[in-house]
């Protein structure tokens, strides 16, 4: 089993404060498939910079509100 | 399961079939024979046909039942997840042809045999499919 990557994410906590925003309506807004949210919600992905800056961007808050690193 | 997740597993299941088809009629007739039989080429051709019309129909019909606007919207029908999945695939799918190739390449300094070279060369397409079939598969479920 791979080791999941250091990168914490709130994307679904945030998601779901925001009127309850479906998977595909985010996708949609970042530009990628609903599967792709779905495994970055799993921490099974981590997005690029650029997508990671368009999901903080969707919820109006700054990259480490959204992304944190938990490795040492 | 993603788009692109099921069309892997159907040109995976195509390949499968065709190599399946094309192996059980080399081996039913090469013990039939006596000794591996010389390459056929309605055998060969069999192969393909079989496999491109498992994975033409397979993706037709996943592409009809799919949300296509979602993927028309982004370049090559792919995001940035899909895309990096088929690389590894892909890559992986060339270390496995070309090892396989250099195996039946060798084998001819043993056995000077144009049937086992043909032979070798389709099971090195056919495994290495599969490879790339499979890894991909395996990349979309693991965490990176």
């Amino acid at each position: 089993m791979a080791k999941r990557p250091p990168i914490t994410n709130r994307v679904k906590e945030l998601r779901e404060a925001k009127d309850q925003m479906s998977q595909s309506a985010l996708a949609k807004e970042i530009g990628v498939t609903r599967q792709t949210v779905i495994a970055i919600e799993q921490g099974k992905y981590s997005p690029s910079l650029e997508s990671a800056f368009r999901i903080a961007r969707v919820f109006g808050v700054g990259l480490e509100d959204v992304f944190g690193w938990d490795g040492h | 399961m993603s788009f692109w997740e099921r069309n892997t597993l159907i040109i995976g299941l195509g390949s499968f079939i065709g190599g399946v088809f094309y192996f059980s009629i080399v081996i039913w007739q090469s013990l039939a024979a006596g000794s591996l039989v010389t390459p056929s080429f309605w055998v060969w051709l069999g192969y393909i046909v079989l496999q491109l019309c498992v994975s033409i129909f397979g993706m037709w019909f996943g592409a009809k039942r799919e949300l296509k606007d979602e993927f028309m919207a982004m370049p090559g029908g792919e995001d940035e997840r899909d895309r990096l999945v088929r690389m590894k695939a892909e890559g992986m799918q060339g270390h496995v042809m070309s090892g396989l190739i250099f195996v039946a390449m060798a084998t001819w300094f043993w056995h000077a045999n144009t049937a086992i070279l043909f032979h070798s060369l389709v099971a090195a397409l056919i495994l290495s499919e599969l490879a790339r079939a499979g890894w991909q598969m395996f990349s979309y479920n693991r965490a990176y």
